[in-house]
């Protein structure tokens, strides 16, 4: 009965521990819903409020889109970047990004059965996540994917994003920002305060990135603006500028997370 | 007992015995049911039906469908009661969200130099650079074992595949794929 009483969301007053300990194992059976979170707030497993793009109590569907999850973080592991649709992606950012930081973690051997948990393909994704990701993002406290907008999908018009590992070997706003770079250079043009922006932004925190970022524009010239005079006129210039102009976060001041209290001691 | 039972069998059987009433029949004509013609030869008509038929069958790819000459059709079908009216049409067609909207967010690729919404990437750019990923990955891809067989085993095993003319007619995506279409390029001299 108090099963049913959950599934349907019904408002059932239970003073005793053993009850409410009952709710709590069902919850983390079957996942939640938006009436359930009501009822116990302080006893959801953070993972299993995973439902912000659809709303069910249905176990099953709540099985599928967990599987559907793991296998998007998975992909977003192995290959660094991936491609889907704007809810997804966010959905993907997410436990990507809490993954990672389960990696900073004192405690390997509860982090890494954390990490199972959300994860498929383990002999070959937890090595790198405990590995190669746990060195890459040693010095991020976060923000350790980024999320970039692209057009809608050609055939059912979804909206479509990117998501990917920053500092990794297929991030995309890397490459384009050394594009712009390359195509300044190579048109005698001064390099503008947003792209410079964004430069110090991306090499910043990256193994040897100056370095890198400078192969990567020598390439960018081979490959894209070899012969710059047979598309001058197409390409922007200075005389071309944005309808609106960017504006750069000035005022934002970051500061240092503090460090808890458990960990110190 | 047993002299009750006796009694009442042979009631029973006296209430075989007596005259019942017919069974009630209701038959209703079925006007659909074909009847029973009298066989007469062909009339004119009826011939030129049969050869015609005839003709259909024999040709069946290049002729034309027959159309059905009944005249249940326009009873039977579920139609429109009333024409609509032109200003019900086109209040209809024309509702506010249906029509084009304008896009006021669009900027400048600071890259290629064409067209794009603003706070998205330009897909040309940024398909151009998973291109290259692509070529990466095939060159670091490591040739797939191939063990040297017999002409006959190899025939045996891999004996090919015989496409059929739609498959190879779908071959050849770029035909029938739908691709995103680039954008307009702002132009220098126009935009002065
Ligand atoms: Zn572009």
């Amino acid at each position: 009965m108090e099963i049913f009483a959950v599934l349907y969301g019904l408002s059932v007053v239970e003073n005793s521990t053993e009850k409410k300990a009952r709710y709590r194992s069902f919850i983390l059976q079957h996942g939640c819903s938006k009436k359930v979170i009501k009822v116990s707030p302080n006893h959801i497993p953070t993972l299993e409020t995973l439902n912000t793009y659809t709303n069910s109590c249905n176990p099953r569907e709540i099985k599928h889109r967990r599987a559907l999850l793991k296998n998007l973080v998975t992909a977003l592991i192995e290959h660094e970047s991936i491609t889907t649709t704007h809810a997804k992606a966010k959905e993907t950012q997410r436990l990507a990004d809490r993954l990672i930081s389960l990696t900073k973690k004192n405690d390997i051997a509860t982090a890494t059965s954390l990490a199972q948990a959300d994860v498929f393909k383990h002999g070959q994704i937890l090595p790198k996540l405990f590995g190669e990701l746990k060195d890459r993002y040693a010095n991020r406290v976060g923000g350790f994917t980024r999320v970039l907008r692209l057009e809608p999908r050609i055939g059912d018009n979804a909206p479509q994003s990117i998501v990917e590992l920053v500092d990794g070997g297929r991030e995309m706003k890397f490459w384009l920002t050394a594009r712009i770079v390359a195509r300044l250079e190579q048109q005698g043009l001064e390099v503008d305060d947003l792209t410079k922006f964004n430069v110090e932004q991306l090499t910043k925190l990256r193994a040897n990135g100056p370095e890198e970022f400078r192969t990567l524009v020598e390439r960018m010239k081979l490959e894209f603006y070899q012969n710059v005079e047979s598309f001058r006129d197409n390409l922007p210039s200075e005389n071309l500028k944005a309808p609106t102009e960017p504006q750069l976060k000035k005022n934002i001041r970051f500061v240092q997370r503090p460090a808890k209290a458990e960990e110190s001691a | 007992m047993s002299l009750s039972i006796t009694v009442l069998d042979s009631l029973a059987g006296a209430l075989t015995r007596l005259p019942r009433l017919p069974q009630i029949q209701v038959i209703i004509p079925n006007p659909f049911a074909p009847q029973a013609r009298p066989q007469q030869a062909a009339t004119e008509q009826q011939k030129t039906l049969r050869e015609k038929l005839q003709e259909y069958i024999n040709n069946a790819v290049d002729a034309a469908p027959l159309i059905p000459t009944g005249l249940l059709e326009g009873l039977l079908r579920a139609v429109p009661k009333k024409k609509v009216s032109h200003r019900r049409k086109r209040n209809r067609q024309l509702q506010g969200d249906k029509q084009l909207k304008l896009l006021n967010n669009l900027n400048r690729c600071p890259s290629c130099g064409h067209i794009k919404r603003s706070h998205t990437l330009c897909m040309h750019c940024v398909e151009q650079i998973k291109s290259i990923w692509r070529t990466e990955a095939k060159l670091s891809e490591k040739e797939p074992f191939k063990q040297e067989l017999d002409p006959v085993d190899q025939k045996l095993i891999y004996p090919g595949k015989r496409e059929s003319p739609y498959e190879k007619q779908m071959n050849n995506k770029k035909e029938w794929l739908e691709r995103r279409q680039r954008t307009f390029e702002l132009n220098r001299k126009e935009s002065k």
